[in-house]
């Protein structure tokens, strides 16, 4: 198993270059990698039946897209055929350039479904909470506590079903889960004023208690959301473009200042430490890579990476080696973990002079 | 006390800050395709998502980081933590034509419980759902903006504990009107860059003017994902007029146990804490 963080980073590389290409052989690459990570670190999953399915219907609706974009876009120059032009919508020319975008741009989405259908399938849930910054604590607290008591509503509800059918209450429509739904939501209710007693007593809500400071944060989250505002507002409606990228800037540079003084109140302790194998350290730099290298032909020559297939532009798409080098190094998880036997990727908590682990 | 107010006032101009963000990230792309003009190449094109979906993530970071600055209490984290499940749980259940129960407890819980529980239930349900259901994605934080609003506007709705048929008959029309409108506004994301400016009147082309812009989505909406968007809106109006009333029951009874401080008193001849009874929780 490998460490969270290399999956998200892979995730983040992998839909951010399948977000800013649309040339269909980078696509192809695109696809393969996250189909091969798919196979061979995801299938063993109890996820991937459910993604299987989500991965069908999602060919489904790209199959269908197809003819639909060839039927409502009569631009092109390559003409299949002609409907009557008195259709209404439908009439005009089809043309091959618009059955190949409908294919590239349905092919897009799908390639992203991919990814995440791997990245879902490769990664605990449990593990990617553990991931939450500290600024976001509270709202991980929340989550976790809201995965942990799925499997519990889940039996509370099975054993209030079983007691209501002893009662000789019969569950025939959809009026007739209001027994089932009241002693639910009441449960949930109890579980949670017990949680919260518990909570306190073991002494939970050791954020900030100095309400100046909390104050302050919030008038800084405040700003920034004003400076993004103005940062949009400036550019949209009176063209000032330069003020505008430097409200944002500011409201970033605000934002995430509030986010590091959030999030240095609070002292997190973890009962088990994931550990950061060789094999995280390959899936990582080879991310970043794949990362860094796209970024920066996006940013220096856009249209490497745009496919266009109406005129001027042709229908064969170009292609460069060192882009498609870049595209293949996704495909390294499912690399590595062929060739590598999976050890546990967290260990238990050792005892250690240097206080990296703190309990709180 | 003061200062509590104070802290009130702020978390609801970052919510509804927040919120005109989302909104504005949401009809990002018609401004930016707009003045760009957009031909189906330009790289604008291919920056407008990316740039929206960092908005959005903007608007909910400033949204859960006012929680972990020392506003939720153990009972608000645990109650939200134990209906998101329950809501999850309802989301897995599969209904007729693709319904599930996610609004229900959203809108009964923003409406009882106020603006900021509301929207924090609708986001967690979401997100706690995605992640048993293995729905982590780029959609997901749309789709967490998107069902807090439905939480956080049901709390806006007018007090009516009076007219006790008529609340949950409102609530019930609330409920229809949003499975249209959670629907409509989930479109909104692809829909200016699904085709090019060639195609004819059911899309979006820039410099077509609002009411064109209103007209063309209308005609696309009713065409497309209406009759998805039917099943979803009947099915919460229909769960809210036949179990709304004792859940707004529970929900009032547990708000009574839920909704009260303990603070230290000032003065040192008086009981040392008193309890101060809470309209909301924030």
């Amino acid at each position: 198993m490998r460490h969270p963080v290399a999956w998200v980073l892979w995730t983040v590389s992998s839909a951010t270059a399948a977000l800013l290409t649309r040339n269909p052989l980078y696509l192809i690459l695109i696809a393969l990698a996250a189909w091969f990570v798919y196979l061979v670190v995801g299938q063993s999953s109890s996820l991937a039946r459910s993604w299987q399915g989500l991965l069908k219907l999602g060919a489904l609706i790209w199959l269908v897209t197809i003819p639909f974009n060839a039927l409502m876009i009569h631009h092109g120059t390559h003409v299949l055929f002609t409907l009557p032009k008195n259709w209404p919508l439908l009439g005009g020319a089809i043309t091959l350039e618009a059955v190949v975008m409908g294919l590239v741009s349905g092919f897009a989405l799908w390639t992203l479904l991919l990814i995440f259908a791997a990245f879902n399938t490769a990664v605990d849930a449990s593990l990617l909470l553990r991931l939450v910054p500290p600024f976001f604590y509270q709202a991980g607290v929340v989550a976790s506590i809201g995965l942990t008591f799925v499997p519990q509503m889940l039996l509370s509800a099975q054993e209030i079903r079983e007691a209501q059918r002893i009662r000789g209450h019969r569950f025939r429509s959809w009026r007739d889960f209001l027994p089932l739904l009241m002693p639910l939501l009441t449960t949930a209710f109890e579980h949670a004023i017990q949680l919260a007693e518990s909570m306190e007593a073991r002494g939970f809500g050791g954020g900030l208690t100095n309400p100046a400071e909390e104050t302050l944060l919030r008038r800084l989250l405040l700003a920034s959301l004003s400076l993004v505002l103005g940062g949009l507002a400036l550019p949209l409606l009176w063209e000032i473009r330069i003020f505008g990228e430097l409200l944002l800037l500011l409201a970033g540079g605000i934002f995430f200042y509030a986010l590091y003084r959030v999030g240095r109140h609070v002292q997190r302790s973890h009962y088990r430490r994931l550990r950061w194998t060789r094999s995280s350290s390959l899936i990582a730099l080879s991310s970043a890579a794949t990362l860094l290298g796209i970024g920066l032909i996006y940013s220096v020559d856009r249209a490497a990476l745009t496919y266009y297939p109406y005129q001027p532009s042709g229908l064969l798409p170009p292609f460069e080696a060192r882009i498609g080098f870049l595209l293949s190094l996704l495909a390294l998880p499912g690399l590595v973990s062929l060739f590598e036997e999976a050890p546990s990727a967290s260990v238990p908590l050792q005892t250690q002079g240097n206080g990296g682990e703190r309990s709180a | 006390m003061r200062k509590q107010r104070v802290h009130h006032a702020l978390d609801t101009l970052i919510l509804l800050g927040a919120s005109l963000l989302g909104i504005l990230a949401f009809l990002y792309p018609f401004f930016t395709l707009t003045r760009q003009g957009f031909t189906g190449n330009t790289a604008h094109a291919q920056d407008a998502p990316l740039f929206t979906v960092i908005l959005i993530l903007l608007c909910l970071g400033a949204i859960l980081a006012t929680l972990g600055s020392g506003e939720m209490n153990s009972k608000m984290v645990a109650i939200l933590g134990v209906l998101s499940a329950a809501n999850a749980v309802l989301r897995a259940v599969p209904g007729p034509a693709g319904f599930a129960a996610v609004f229900v407890l959203p809108i009964l819980c923003g409406y009882t419980y106020g603006a900021t529980f509301g929207f924090l239930l609708g986001a967690f349900s979401i997100l706690v759902s995605a992640l048993i259901g293995g729905g982590v994605g780029p959609w997901l934080p749309y789709q967490m903006l998107a069902t807090g609003w439905v939480g956080m506007t049901s709390a806006w709705l007018p007090r009516l504990e009076r007219w006790k048929k008529g609340e949950v008959i409102a609530l019930g029309l609330w409920g229809l009107f949003w499975g249209f409108a959670f629907g409509a506004l989930m479109n909104i994301w692809f829909w200016p860059y699904v085709f090019q400016p060639q195609q004819a009147s059911l899309y979006w082309q820039p410099g077509i003017g609002l009411r064109e812009t209103l007209r063309r989505y209308a005609l696309f909406y009713v065409l497309t994902s209406f009759w998805w968007d039917l099943g979803r809106a009947a099915g919460n109006a229909l769960l809210i007029w036949a179990f709304g009333r004792p859940i707004l029951k529970l929900l009032r009874r547990f708000q009574r146990r839920f909704y009260f401080t303990v603070l230290p008193s000032s003065r040192e001849n008086q009981p040392p804490l008193k309890v101060h009874p809470q309209k909301s929780l924030h």
